[in-house]
């Protein structure tokens, strides 16, 4: 079998092409893509039902047609064609949005500028000098101004958190770029991990403003928080001026060209509130230069963070401002000097933290919770309960992890509550979400059914605050794995060593070996990749292996971007490292 | 300035630091609402501007300074505070620090950064404004750094301890822009960056006052052509960095400018006089006795450390002397802190200008209040005890050009902002509310709840494999 080199070094070929010789066969089935498998028409019975837009249903049906639902109610009459689901013991809940999140996006790291001045920026008048530049000169993304670039170009339907969050219940996300002060346009999507186009739900959905940070892209202007302002309100005031500049080279002859910006350009629709401005803060300070950056310019301001937003709730409220509420809850450094005395300041913020939520929602904030950038997204759903525990209404809670977003994000009127004609997103639990316990079971996206692994149910803790911490996983060794590929089940043996949080090694069949690369373990999951070019492909493919380790266990799939993906299991050859 | 005087103070202070440090935090400062009406009884007033009152009374309505005088008669209702036995100033004046601001002093990256602001950075929450406070400070210039020949634009702030950012700003105080001259400015960087030697550093102000001038004309030229009807004429750029300089230019902004060496500070005066426009003040002028007389005739209000020499070498040539000398030149004078530290014994620094070199007491005092004042054109608000001025005051246990004074009450906009009963009594309240949460920290890692939660840490894993090997 000849194989197209395509992309990797050449001495990775042999191993490649075995890799691939192992894989063509699967790949050819995947035309078809593998959900569509499953049934349609659902009919999840017996459950104990939340749609939040309605009362509870203690014991009803849900039905499901075409990623739609079709019908709730007490007593409902199944259709012929429906699987059933019993759901007796669970409660079904609308799938969570997380408003703010880091799930399904790959995002390119702006270049720091490098090329050698070629031609000296343009005056930004006729006549005006041009300001000393460093040796290269900086462009529009490496000073951090790409409000141009859009979430929903860089989906990756193989994004390692996609599964993780999925497991815990979130079907839908707010996910944006985020390197630079103005990083681009956000999108919210579904979880389905198909293909990207398939898993967008809205985009854009909002401009984003990074202006509590310090520190530009590289080591240029602006490099301390003062800068990142003024860079910012330049901006907003340059953007302003090239609406005025256009409109009248555009209505008035003899009026001089201005130039083309594509940054400027995509900042108008902020400037005239046709989408929200997300703009990060924590602290009352950083939110209050947040309001007042989007008093000064008129924008349409969301807050993302507010961990420490209560003392501003009351202005807040007040200016209707909603808030994309983080819920990273700082602990105690368990390994800390047990003599040091902290300052009171920080014990209080710790303290208080998780209390936030119920004084934003006492006051009336509208907000809805986000991961933001928490590695471990039931971490996520168990800092919510954490809220409630502070005093949050449970109600509340819920209806900030489903409605509440869907409203601030645009998209009610199919997400955020079970209700006919809705997309079927939702999450079967084993019982009430935020208590001690409860595992997500099942969870449809689009209608898609997703059976949770018991081992993504809330594992043991240590038993005791102060146990020795957990140990970190470590995967170094041989595994067996079996891949379920549409021609049958395949052998593979898989070599890794185990370095850190990263990992290397090699998969091979009796056909031959292919190092892997891209290789990391996080939590419980393994994670890497492949690379082969089947024949005819016209190019090389990658494939991202990843899995849930439990003890010498693993289970997982095997995905091939928007082909599709194969399920494997394996296990540890035991007595190796 | 960051400098080997300040590492040094900092150790030596650190033991003291760590007393201090157990003071008010914000939201438990909240300044007393003594109403409309307040009279300080019976102390010795010290009026700065206007002499000494023996046993004098000082009737603050609505925040400012009603009446002050030997025979104050206490309205009904009023609150009285008894200073027998006490001295009254006037609020100190720190003409240059940099507390309240985060996130950076400087905005190295660039030569020119008068594109930025502290006043947009302004941290009410800095534990400083409180220690200052209870130093006798009231009102500061929050200055950029001195790490660029065009730095930022500073800002003029009231303590008023626990008001947000906008609370703290000096209503109507005239803007500044810094600038400085010398060894910070010029010295090797990572990335390197233009100017490395004083001959640049001239250079590179004099194009951003070349490049203001442009700029002004090109708004200048868009306006006529408008006003003439023209409707061709397109609208140039609003620049942050020019119009900053161009607002020196007009008159608008004051420039404070970092200088030790006399010969840059003679350049940098003969620029502003080529281009028409005055320098304020030279920022540590450690060299400014030596071009006393050029400094008085250009109007300058020198900016001094008490004592700070022979920290670096353009600091060599420097005395203590520099204050009282160019005093008596006619020059109006401050005395600064530059740092937390330092500012929160003004009055012991205004005191040296006594020693060294014979200022009177008036002299002295007016180093850290009204002179400040003046050259920050605040003097018509502050500075002073003078009717018609904000009640911003200063109740001392001594004299407060005597070693052993210390601020017992400080009021700003005639609210008391720090008390040192209250002080002590809060840092009481802290320790308990401290052992309140550190128990109920205790407990609640007690309850299942809380054991099911994995150390959070954004490097490490946060999901804990079932079996327990």
């Amino acid at each position: 079998m000849s194989v197209q080199l395509a992309r990797l070094p050449n001495d990775r070929a042999p191993r490649r092409a075995a890799a691939a010789a192992l894989l063509m066969a699967g790949l050819l089935a995947f035309s078809v893509p593998a959900h569509t498998q499953e049934t349609a028409v659902w009919a999840i019975t017996n459950a104990r039902i939340v749609p939040i837009s309605s009362p509870t249903l203690e014991k009803g049906t849900v039905l499901i047609r075409n990623g739609i639902i079709e019908a709730i109610g007490a007593s409902l009459s199944i259709p012929g064609d429906a699987r059933i689901l019993d759901g007796a013991g669970m409660t079904v809940y609308p799938g969570f949005i997380d408003a703010f999140s880091d799930v399904g996006l790959e995002e390119a790291r702006p270049q720091a500028a490098q090329r050698p001045a070629a031609a000296p920026a343009a005056p930004a008048w006729p006549g005006a000098p041009v300001q000393q530049q460093p040796d290269a000169e900086p462009t529009e993304e490496s000073r951090g101004l790409t409000p141009y670039r859009q979430a929903a170009d860089m989906i990756s339907s193989t994004h390692r958190k996609i599964e993780p969050a999925r497991n815990a219940g979130i079907t839908t996300a707010l996910v944006a770029p985020r390197s630079g002060f103005f990083p681009g346009q956000s999108a919210v999507i579904n979880l389905s991990g198909r293909a990207p186009g398939q898993m967008v739900v809205k985009t854009p959905v909002a401009y984003h403003i990074n202006m509590s940070q310090a520190r530009g892209v590289g080591r240029g202007y602006p490099g301390s928080q003062m800068g990142v302002i003024a860079f910012i309100k330049q901006t907003l005031m340059d953007a302003r001026r090239y609406e005025a500049v256009w409109n009248q080279y555009r209505s008035t002859p003899g009026v001089p060209r201005p130039e083309h910006s594509p940054a400027l350009e995509a900042l108008q629709a902020a400037l005239k509130r046709h989408l929200p401005v997300v703009i990060g803060g924590d602290t009352p300070v950083e939110i209050e230069r947040a309001l007042a950056l989007a008093e000064e310019w008129g924008l349409n301001p969301v807050i993302a963070g507010g961990m420490e937003a209560a003392p501003l709730a009351a202005l807040l409220k007040q200016r209707n401002v909603p808030v994309l509420l983080a819920v990273k809850f700082v602990e105690r450094e368990r390994d800390g000097d047990p003599e040091a005395r902290e300052e009171l300041e920080t014990i209080k913020r710790r303290v208080a933290a998780p209390a936030n939520a119920a004084a934003l929602a006492k006051a009336g904030v509208r907000f809805a919770f986000v991961s933001d950038d928490m590695a471990n997204p039931r971490d996520f759903i168990r800092n919510v309960g954490r809220a409630v525990e502070a005093g949050l209404d449970r109600q509340a809670a819920l209806r900030a992890l489903t409605l509440t977003p869907a409203e601030i994000l645009g998209i009610a009127d199919h997400f955020g509550s079970i209700e006919k004609n809705k997309t079927a997103n939702l999450v079967l639990a084993t019982g009430d979400i935020f208590a001690s316990g409860t595992r997500v079971k099942y969870v449809f996206v689009d209608g898609q059914r997703f059976e949770i692994p018991e081992a993504e149910a809330p594992a043991e803790r240590p038993a005791a605050a102060g146990a020795a911490p957990p140990r970190a996983l470590d995967v170094s060794g041989t595994w067996n794995l079996a891949l379920t590929t549409p021609q049958g089940t395949m052998d593979v043996t898989l070599t890794v060593r185990q370095e850190g949080p990263s990992i290397s090694g090699t998969l091979s069949s009796m056909m031959g070996a292919s190092e892997i690369y891209d290789g990391s373990v996080a939590g419980n999951r393994m994670t890497f990749k492949i690379s082969f070019a089947p024949q005819g492909m016209g190019g090389a493919v990658e494939v991202v292996f990843s899995g849930t380790v439990e003890g010498a266990r693993i289970s997982g799939s095997a995905s091939i971007g928007e082909m599709g993906s194969m399920a494997f299991t394996g296990t540890k050859v035991p007595g190796e490292q | 300035m960051h400098n080997l005087k300040n590492v040094a103070l900092k150790r030596i202070c650190c033991a003291l630091f760590l007393a201090v440090s157990a003071c008010a935090v914000r939201g438990i400062a909240e300044p007393s609402q003594s109403g409309g009406v307040t009279v300080i009884k019976d102390a010795t007033v010290l009026t700065v501007s206007r002499g000494n009152i023996a046993k004098g009374s000082i009737l603050i309505r609505d925040g400012k300074i009603a009446e002050v005088g030997p025979n104050v008669a206490v309205p009904a209702g009023a609150t009285v505070i008894d200073a027998a036995g006490k001295f009254v100033m006037p609020g100190i004046v720190d003409p240059h620090n940099h507390i309240a601001s985060d996130g950076g002093t400087n905005e190295g990256t660039v030569a020119v950064s008068s594109m930025v602001s502290i006043e947009e950075t302004i941290d009410p929450t800095d534990i400083n404004i409180y220690r200052i406070l209870a130093g006798g400070v009231t009102t500061v210039h929050t200055m950029h750094g001195s790490a660029n020949p065009v730095g930022g634009m500073n800002a003029v702030i009231k303590l008023r301890w626990g008001k947000d950012a906008r609370g703290l700003l000096f209503e109507g105080a005239k803007p500044t822009l810094k600038f400085a001259l010398g060894e910070n400015v010029k010295r090797a960087r990572t990335p390197a960056r233009y100017p490395s030697t004083r001959m640049g550093t001239m250079d590179v102000i004099r194009d951003a006052f070349i490049r203001a001038r442009g700029y002004m004309r090109e708004w200048d030229d868009y306006r006529k052509r408008t006003a003439a009807g023209d409707k061709t004429a397109l609208m140039p750029r609003k620049d942050r960095e020019l119009e900053s300089i161009a607002e020196v230019l007009r008159g608008e902004r004051l420039a404070f400018v970092h200088g030790y060496r006399a010969d840059e500070m003679l350049m940098a005066m003969r620029l502003a006089e080529e281009f028409g426009f005055r320098i304020r003040s030279f920022e540590h002028c450690l060299e400014g006795y030596k071009i006393a007389n050029e400094i008085a005739a250009h109007g300058v209000f020198p900016s001094m450390l008490s004592d700070w020499w022979a920290y670096k070498v353009e600091a060599y040539e420097a005395t203590p002397y520099t204050t009282a000398l160019l005093t008596r030149k006619g020059a109006t004078v401050m005395v600064h802190s530059d740092g937390a530290e330092e500012a929160r014994h003004l009055n012991q620094e205004a005191a040296k200008a006594i020693k060294y070199g014979g200022l009177n007491e008036q002299e002295a005092l007016a180093l850290v209040t009204l002179n400040p004042a003046k050259a920050l054109m605040i003097d018509h608000r502050v500075g002073s005890i003078e009717p018609g001025k904000d009640a911003d005051l200063v109740v001392w246990s001594h004299h407060p050009l005597s070693i052993y004074a210390v601020p017992q009450t400080v009021f700003v906009d005639g609210q008391i902002y720090f008390d040192i009963e209250k002080d002590l009594e809060m840092r009481r309240q802290m320790e308990e509310e401290r052992k309140a949460l550190e128990a109920r920290e205790q407990k609640s890692a007690g309850t299942p709840a809380e054991r099911r939660r994995p150390p959070a840490s954004a490097a490490s894993p946060t999901n804990v494999p079932r079996h327990n090997d």
